[in-house]
């Protein structure tokens, strides 16, 4: 009797520690699925949230809209990053743009850290092939292509409205005061006036930076200025001063919020071309 | 003896401690009075109270009967003009100086020079022989002219009083004599009082009708050169020996210093 | 006497001349340019977007240079004439710095007034303040105070301010360190007319009030003992004088900015050219002081555009090669 219930035990113990095995190997194969992701932008962390990966986050700047409740997910500023932090939080991914310097990028890579860098993009085409990207790397490829496919279908009837046969009407998006910053050509804001069917005045500048008479002798019929926070407030009172441009004549100058209309993603452009379409011709 | 400037047990002096100790005295009215003593001695402390530089502790200043520290800058540089041991200077013309001198009568916002100023600042300028320079920039004079420029100037002023520092202590001899000459002349011929203050004491016997002898912040004795410079005085006074005897041209005293070799050799004989 | 009158009439009238002069160029010059008759042509038409950029962008800024220019020349003469230092300028007082920190604390905390776009110069003109309260109370308040001691103060003053702002600067966001030193920079682009019209009320009136102390400005080039035994109130004189240099300086840097070297370099050239007396002196800086800025304006807005250079660049660059030309072939006396 002793011998059965003896043996009984060792067996019991012995399954009890096989099933434990196998209950602690599925534990890994599930951390594998979770993916950590730190971004270093706020335009990706945004992308990373449309993607659905808002879980994944480990690490955000102080900038991304997702700090702002979650603020032990700062990892740094726009331009400066905690390295020694990124490296702790152990990310299988760090997704960043051009804004982060060169040498930060190359630390995190000697310290084993995968880095995606994505480029400047100078156009709508390009972030979309970008998100893309993105959902591919991410495994949300899918998800990407239907947000994508979505929006490009908003796109195209928000131009079928355009009315036809109209004058080519001239745009100033102004996104910078003090001193006077315009949205200049190849760069992807620009083609909310160019899919819009208007020109930009800026049309022929490689810099930003616009004086005052130079916006007024090109005469724009529309303008748009971003809200740029204290500094900024002004500049639309300082347009209607000036009584005889086009744009003050038929009360064509509109504020854009400026995360929507800066930030390079997929859905935000979406939504700005749809306020500068309405604004411009409703 | 009247006392066109009363000073009564004046107190005045600086914070490092050094103090004016209660003097008393009177000058007359066109008298030319020299201020002598050994440095330190509190002559241009004196010159500073009464210019307004320093404040007064204690004890009055009068001038005519009034109180200097009832008087504004400017009433005071109407009534009292001071030349200084070196000239200051300026990038401005001889003339331009000079007219600085009417400053006490100009009125606010008069811009161009009055003819009455031009004219007077030249009368004064004439007188001390640099109108011929009026054109020249101050600096383009020697050491000697300038000096009679800032006598002109202070001409200009058209004061009561003219407070001499030390007027020749950078000159040449004949500068020297020549502009004692003109201040002496300027005291005989225009009443002007003249208070100077001077190290040189033949210079100081032979031009000053009265001198006041200053030693560590105090009248030590005041009179006429006769009573003041002779050898027992200035020993006391100047801490060095001397020998005094009358000029024989001007019937003043006139003081000979004593090498330390003289002393030696003729020294019982003093 | 009259020839020493005549001369100076004379050069009054050629920089009066030259002021007009400048002031047509400036304002038929610019990304296009316009003939004197087809400016006479957009000026009665007043309407018309050629019209908009002559009277609403170009007069402003050349009223603002004309105001700026002259008020800050006019600060240096003043305080070059309080000082005897011929190193002297509205900005070494640390009033510039003031204002500067003014601004930076605004832009670095965000801080909204409500005040719209009297914002900047607000800060700018608190800050200014604040400088000249804290230099006039260390130094002038006491009955016997020492023309030195306060230049030092605001020097010291200067450079802790510019501390204070290089701290804010490096932990700022990226726009608003841009903003800032677009600010410091100088510029004469300000559409606000209320802003412009107080610019040009106080430089002329800091003009007529420092007039009444020309007499005694010349005084002083004697020293402050020699100005006091010619009857000069020394102290109230150089009391009100530093008010109104630094007042005037606190004025131009909120609204403009800071633009350098104006305040040194034309009171010594005016004085080079035409003469020390400050009888002369404070007209003379004041025209030169416009004519300067409004050129400098004008070439600030032409050469890369339709881009602007600060146009504290360029009186910086203009100003001392002139300077440094005109040093070289005359004897120099500054006092």
């Amino acid at each position: 009797m002793k011998k059965l219930i003896l043996n009984f035990c060792v067996a019991s113990i012995l399954l009890l520690t096989i099933f434990s095995c196998n209950t602690s190997q599925q534990k890994p194969a599930e951390k594998n699925e979770k993916l950590r992701i730190v971004s270093l932008a706020p335009s990706i962390t945004r992308e990373i949230v449309d993607l659905g990966l808002k879980n994944n986050i480990v690490g955000a700047t102080s900038y991304c809209e997702i700090t702002k409740t979650i603020k032990e997910l700062v990892i740094g500023t726009a331009t400066e990053v905690n390295i020694e932090k990124v490296i702790l939080l152990k990310p299988d991914i760090v997704v960043t743009t051009a804004l982060t310097e060169p040498n930060i990028i190359e630390s995190l890579r000697k310290n084993g850290i995968n880095v995606y860098l994505v480029s400047k993009m100078h156009s709508f085409g390009e972030i979309c092939s970008h998100f893309k990207e993105l959902g591919k790397l991410l495994d949300r490829e899918a998800v990407a292509d239907s947000i994508i496919a979505v929006s490009v279908k908003k796109i195209d009837s928000l131009k079928s409205i355009i009315p036809a046969g109209t004058k080519k009407k001239k745009v100033f998006f102004q996104i910078g005061a003090n001193p006077i910053f315009t949205v200049i050509p190849n760069t992807f804001m620009n083609d909310l006036i160019t899919m819009s069917g208007c020109e930009n005045i800026a049309s022929g500048f490689t810099k930003g930076t616009i004086t005052r008479e130079s916006v007024l002798q090109r005469n724009p019929d529309v303008i748009f200025v971003v809200t740029m926070g204290i500094l900024g407030e002004d500049e639309t009172k300082a347009w209607q001063s000036y009584k005889d441009m086009s744009a003050t004549k038929n009360s064509k100058i509109f504020v854009v919020d400026s995360d929507m209309a800066c930030t390079p993603t997929v859905l935000s452009f979406t939504r700005t071309f749809e306020q500068v379409v309405t604004n411009i011709y409703f | 003896m009247d006392n066109f400037i009363l000073i009564d047990k004046l107190v005045c002096g600086y914070k490092t401690g050094f103090r004016l100790q209660g003097i008393s005295t009177q000058i007359s009215r066109g008298s030319f009075t020299g201020i002598v003593g050994p440095n330190g001695s509190g002559k241009t402390t004196l010159f500073k109270a009464i210019t307004g530089e320093i404040a007064i502790m204690s004890g009055n200043i009068l001038l005519d009967k009034h109180n200097i520290s009832d008087m504004t800058s400017k009433q005071k540089a109407q009534k009292m003009a001071i030349v200084t041991q070196n000239t200051e200077i300026a990038d401005m013309s001889v003339e331009d100086y000079v007219l600085l001198g009417r400053m006490p009568y100009k009125k606010h916002f008069q811009l161009i020079d009055k003819e009455k100023d031009v004219e007077i600042a030249r009368k004064y300028m004439k007188l001390t022989g640099v109108l011929k320079y009026k054109d020249n920039l101050m600096n383009e004079l020697s050491g000697g002219e300038q000096q009679l420029a800032a006598i002109a100037r202070a001409l200009t002023q058209e004061p009561d009083v003219l407070l001499l520092d030390e007027p020749t202590s950078f000159l040449d001899i004949s500068h020297q004599v020549q502009i004692l000459n003109l201040i002496q002349n300027l005291n005989e011929s225009m009443s002007l009082t003249v208070l100077m203050i001077i190290h040189d004491l033949n210079l100081a016997s032979e031009y000053c009708d009265y001198l006041l002898m200053m030693s560590n912040g105090s009248i030590y004795t005041e009179g006429t050169p006769e009573k003041v410079l002779n050898y027992q005085h200035i020993e006391d006074v100047y801490n060095t020996v001397v020998f005094t005897q009358q000029n024989p041209l001007s019937k003043k005293p006139a003081i000979f210093l004593v090498s330390e070799k003289l002393y030696k050799s003729a020294g019982k004989n003093l | 006497m009259k020839n020493k009158h005549l001369r100076r009439v004379v050069w009054i009238t050629l920089l009066l001349i030259l002021l007009a002069g400048v002031m047509l160029l400036a304002l038929a010059v610019g990304e296009t340019s316009f003939s004197i008759l087809e400016l006479v042509r957009i000026l009665k038409s007043k309407s018309g977007m050629e019209y908009s950029i002559v009277y609403n962008i170009r007069l402003p800024r050349i009223l603002l240079g004309l105001a700026t220019g002259g008020a800050l020349s006019l600060s240096g003469a003043l305080l070059q004439g309080i000082y005897r230092n011929p190193l002297v300028e509205p900005y070494t007082l640390g009033i510039s710095g003031g204002a500067a920190l003014g601004v930076a604390v605004t832009i670095v905390f965000g801080l909204d007034l409500s005040l719209g776009t009297y914002l900047l110069p607000f800060s700018g003109f608190a800050g200014a303040l604040a400088v000249v309260f804290l230099v006039y109370f260390l130094a002038i308040g006491r009955s016997n105070f020492n023309i030195n001691r306060m230049l030092l103060i605001g020097v010291m003053i200067s450079f802790m301010a510019s501390s204070a702002m290089m701290l804010l600067m490096a932990i700022t966001s990226a726009e608003n360190l841009h903003s800032i030193i677009y600010w410091i920079m100088g510029s004469l682009d300000e559409p606000d007319m209320i802003l412009i019209r107080t610019a040009l009320i106080s430089s002329v009136a800091g003009l007529v009030i420092s007039y009444l102390f020309a007499n005694q400005l010349n005084a002083l080039r004697l020293g402050v003992t020699r100005a006091k035994h010619l009857g000069v109130n020394t102290d109230l004189t150089i009391r009100i004088l530093f008010i109104i240099a630094s007042l005037l300086t606190g004025i131009c840097v909120s609204i403009v900015g800071v633009i350098g070297f104006v305040g040194l370099i034309i009171p010594h050239l005016m004085r080079l050219l035409i003469g020390s007396d400050y009888r002369i002196l404070l007209l003379t800086s004041f025209i030169g002081g416009s004519i300067f800025v409004i050129a400098c304006d004008l070439v600030s807005r032409t050469i890369i555009a339709p881009n602007e250079l600060p146009i504290g660049v360029i009186t910086g660059m203009v100003g001392g090669l002139v300077f440094i030309v005109v040093l070289s072939r005359s004897k120099f006396k500054i006092q």
